[in-house]
């Protein structure tokens, strides 16, 4: 087989399963080496897909028109409701802007699409141009509130500033400014906030509706199928349930520190880690055992329908070999309970838990 | 529905951009430095940057599109990107082993000032560069233009930086490809082999962007222009630059630097634009037009005169870049039907002009607009103004279809949700008996789905 050589300073990045060998952590969440051919995004295309589900507010990209263009409707997250989100918004930053600043532009702008769309909020994403000319969003972002009067949000998402993930922060960041600023009259003691997951494909839909169905009030989905007046009243849910960990974990720990809201991570891939969700969620309901009761009646319902489907690809399967390449880890525990041999995983930002779920017999990484 | 936000009322915007009917520059000049052999496009920014535009042109062609990054830092945005860029050349030299590597700035690196001819220049006397390879650079800022001029600034750095003049004047002629797809590249080409004149066609993607599945991954496919070829255009007898935005300013290079004289035709889509370019090409290179050529011509003309009843007076909103709307609203007049609304992001004047002057001669009441705020947001408000029966753009022209429930045509850049274009040819008389029969089967597949029962027609 041809040998291909491991780009200097990345060996850490991926290592072989040998046995009786010493197996190092994997290397991740670090800028590209430059001159890589890299599928790697940017700060702002971090925050860009965490903010953009929320679907009643405007999503404005400060910056030259490539930024917005490239990420308009990026990822197809649905909505019940209003589509504000798929739209695209831009500055268009001319060279003129870009020596004289953009926050006339910005201004204006921001005016304009407030008296057409009439939104509940607006996000503004600053680029790396942005960045680097120095206009003040933050006072921009001021005067507008003042004379609109609904919330606008910077978001600090300057390209060059670090990898994604800075940009999930940075998304978590303007999240946080909302979240307390609604009223949590009427909200149960059974309740929680769906953090990262975002509704993709309706997944958002399915997962509320099995807590629905297990007798818990969802306040609020971070942010599939978003909606501000909701995100705002996020602090009166009584438990976060984290999914994806890596853009949303950092918001859980500071709703946890200002409003003592604990959370928990789960899993919605593969059934073993579905049905753990819900029972986890359900654990943290002791004192009302009818929750955990319904999400075994759940579970078994669903496993029911599952299971005979299931055995036909299984013994398709069994004993292959695969080789998986993901951007993020989650996707190779969908994987868990096939008959698959892992082979081979590579992502760009795991996690020390995350690590550690990945060695496991079955599985080489 | 997803545009049901758009108002009817149109009003004057003074930033504002909704749903934009352009790109910025690098991602036209990373689709240009694909068309040259065994080169590998570099984008000196932020590693977002590469990765958009790489996954944009992956998801037109569905195939791998490689390219390298300088992946700026907050280091690199401060103290200018020099470093990266000398690192960058070379990590892909030892590691990716291109022949060419071709950089295109981005709006970082040009803001902080990074100057790519003197950084490439260092990398050469530093020796970063191996013998016989080559570095070329096109200067892209992302807030000026659009991808297309961000195409045209890269044709013309290809131009500029491998032609060379020996002194013996070349029987070959140049043709300059403005922005157009693989499947057009080599319809061009044929149509020279038919012609029997000899050419160098740069750029190249067609056996890059369309290359056939063999089993094995390479890195650098067998098409695009060679460096042996880029060298002679200086020797070349003349140049045919095809598109005044797209392909033009490389021409004027090569006439400043090696006299090489030049026309600029339009691209050839259509019926008129492709007799320009067949005439043109039978004059320059003193050849007569085979018979082979003048019967596809006849086959188009053939059809157009047998189904123009269907498409006559039909109401076409369009939107896209300058050098092939121009061709296409002009062929779509040959066929008799009324461009309504025309719209495209990028901006010029020069393009202004020349679609003002081909409108008011033949169609003066048609809504134009280039530049900023011509946006498809400004084009869906004019198409609930003055509806239309049919829409003609790239993939996101689908949420307007749908919202305004009109037969759509996908034609331009991007297309992610079909294939084809880079397949099919849509220039010169076979591209155009292609587009003939695109419009038909919309229009007519409309006209069946909503005719009465007893006007729903087996022969039509």
């Amino acid at each position: 087989m041809e040998q291909i050589t491991i780009l200097e300073g990345r060996e850490n990045h991926l290592f072989e399963k040998k046995t009786g060998a010493v197996q190092p952590d994997i290397s991740c969440d670090t800028s590209s080496l430059s001159g890589s051919v890299s599928q790697r995004a940017c700060v702002f295309c971090g925050s860009r897909v965490v903010l953009y589900p929320v679907a009643d507010a405007i999503h404005l990209v400060h910056g030259p028109i490539g930024c917005a263009a490239y990420t308009w409707d990026i990822r197809g997250a649905v909505s019940s409701g209003p589509e504000l989100h798929r739209l695209s918004f831009s500055t268009d930053l001319q060279e003129m802007d870009v020596i004289y600043g953009g926050e006339k532009k910005l201004y204006h702008s921001l005016i304009e699409l407030i008296e057409q769309y009439k939104p509940k909020a607006a996000f503004i994403y600053s680029t790396c141009i942005v960045g680097l000319i120095g206009d003040d969003i933050e006072a921009v972002c001021r005067k507008v509130a003042n004379e609109t009067g609904i919330p606008v949000l910077p978001v600090h998402s300057e390209g060059f500033k670090g990898t994604k993930k800075d940009g999930y922060k940075a998304a978590c960041h303007a999240l946080m400014k909302l979240i307390g600023t609604g009223d949590t009259d009427g909200i149960s003691k059974y309740s929680i906030n769906i953090l990262g997951e975002f509704n993709l494909a309706g997944e958002a839909w399915i997962i509320r509706k099995y807590y629905e169905k297990m007798g818990i009030e969802v306040v609020s989905t971070l942010t599939g199928d978003g909606r501000i007046d909701a995100v705002k009243r996020a602090h009166g849910a009584s438990l976060n349930v984290v999914q994806c960990s890596g853009s949303m974990t950092w918001l859980a720990k500071e709703m946890e520190e200002k409003y003592g809201i604990p959370y928990i991570r789960v899993s919605y891939f593969g059934i073993e880690d579905m049905s753990k969700s819900l029972y986890d969620v359900a654990k943290e309901f002791p004192e009302r055992p009818e929750i955990m009761e319904a999400a075994k009646q759940i579970v078994s319902e669903e496993v029911k329908q599952l299971y005979p489907s299931l055995q036909k690809f299984k013994k398709a399967l069994t004993g292959k070999k695969a080789a998986i390449y993901v951007r993020c880890i989650q996707d190779i525990f969908t994987h868990q309970g096939t008959p698959f041999h892992r082979h081979v995983g590579s992502t760009c930002r795991i996690t020390d838990r995350q690590q550690g779920r990945l060695r496991t017999p079955q599985g080489d990484v | 529905m997803l545009l049901r936000h758009t108002s009817k009322e149109v009003k004057e915007r003074e930033g504002l951009t909704i749903n934009p009917a352009k790109t910025c520059q690098p991602i036209g000049a990373m689709y240009a430095a694909l068309g040259i052999h065994g080169c590998l496009p570099h984008s000196h920014g932020s590693q977002g940057c590469c990765s958009y535009h790489r996954s944009t042109l992956t998801r037109h062609y569905k195939e791998p599109v490689m390219a390298a990054t300088s992946s700026f830092t907050e280091g690199a945005s401060v103290f200018g990107g020099q470093a990266n860029l000398l690192a960058a050349i070379e990590t892909i030299f030892s590691v990716y082993e291109p022949d060419i590597i071709a950089v295109h700035s981005t709006c970082l690196s040009e803001t902080i000032g990074d100057d790519l001819q003197q950084i490439t220049r260092k990398a050469r006397d530093d020796g970063k560069i191996p013998e016989g390879k080559h570095v070329i650079f096109a200067s892209t800022p992302s807030f000026i233009g659009s991808h297309v001029t961000g195409y045209a600034n890269m044709v013309t750095g290809i131009a500029e930086q491998f032609s060379v003049s020996t002194g013996t004047k070349k029987n070959q002629i140049n043709i300059i490809a403005g922005w157009m797809e693989p499947s057009d590249m080599r319809e061009i080409k044929l149509l020279s082999k038919k012609l029997g004149v000899k050419i160098v066609l740069f750029p190249d993607t067609s056996n890059v962007l369309d290359a056939p599945q063999t089993g094995k991954h390479v890195f650098y496919p067998k098409g695009g222009t060679t460096i042996p070829e880029l060298q002679s255009t200086g020797d070349s007898l003349f140049s045919l630059a095809l598109g005044s935005i797209s392909a033009e300013p490389a021409a004027i290079a090569l006439e400043k630097k090696h006299k090489v004289a030049f026309e600029t035709l339009d691209i050839p889509i259509g019926l008129t634009a492709t007799d320009r370019f067949i005439m043109k090409m039978s004059e320059v290179a003193n050849v007569s037009v085979p018979d082979e050529i003048t019967d596809e011509r006849g086959r188009l003309v053939d059809v157009m005169a047998d189904m123009e009843q269907y498409l006559y007076g039909k109401r076409v909103a369009l939107f896209g870049d300058p050098d092939q709307l121009l061709p296409l609203t002009e062929f779509l007049l040959d066929l008799n039907m009324k461009p309504v609304h025309i719209v495209s992001g990028t901006p010029g004047q020069r393009f202004e002009k020349q679609m003002r002057q081909l409108l008011d001669a033949r169609s003066p009441e048609t809504n134009f607009r280039n530049g900023l705020q011509a946006d498809m947001f400004l084009l869906h408000q004019w198409m609930k103004n003055e509806p239309v029966d049919l829409l003609i753009g790239n993939t996101y022209g689908k949420y307007m279809a749908r919202d305004e429930d009109v037969p759509f045509i996908r034609f331009g850049f991007p297309i992610l949700d079909r294939i084809g274009h880079s397949y099919f040819p849509n220039v010169g008389y076979s591209g155009a008996l292609r587009l003939v029969e695109k419009l038909l089967s919309a229009i007519m597949d409309r006209q069946d789905r909503d005719a009465l029962e007893e006007k729903f027609e087996l022969v039509m």
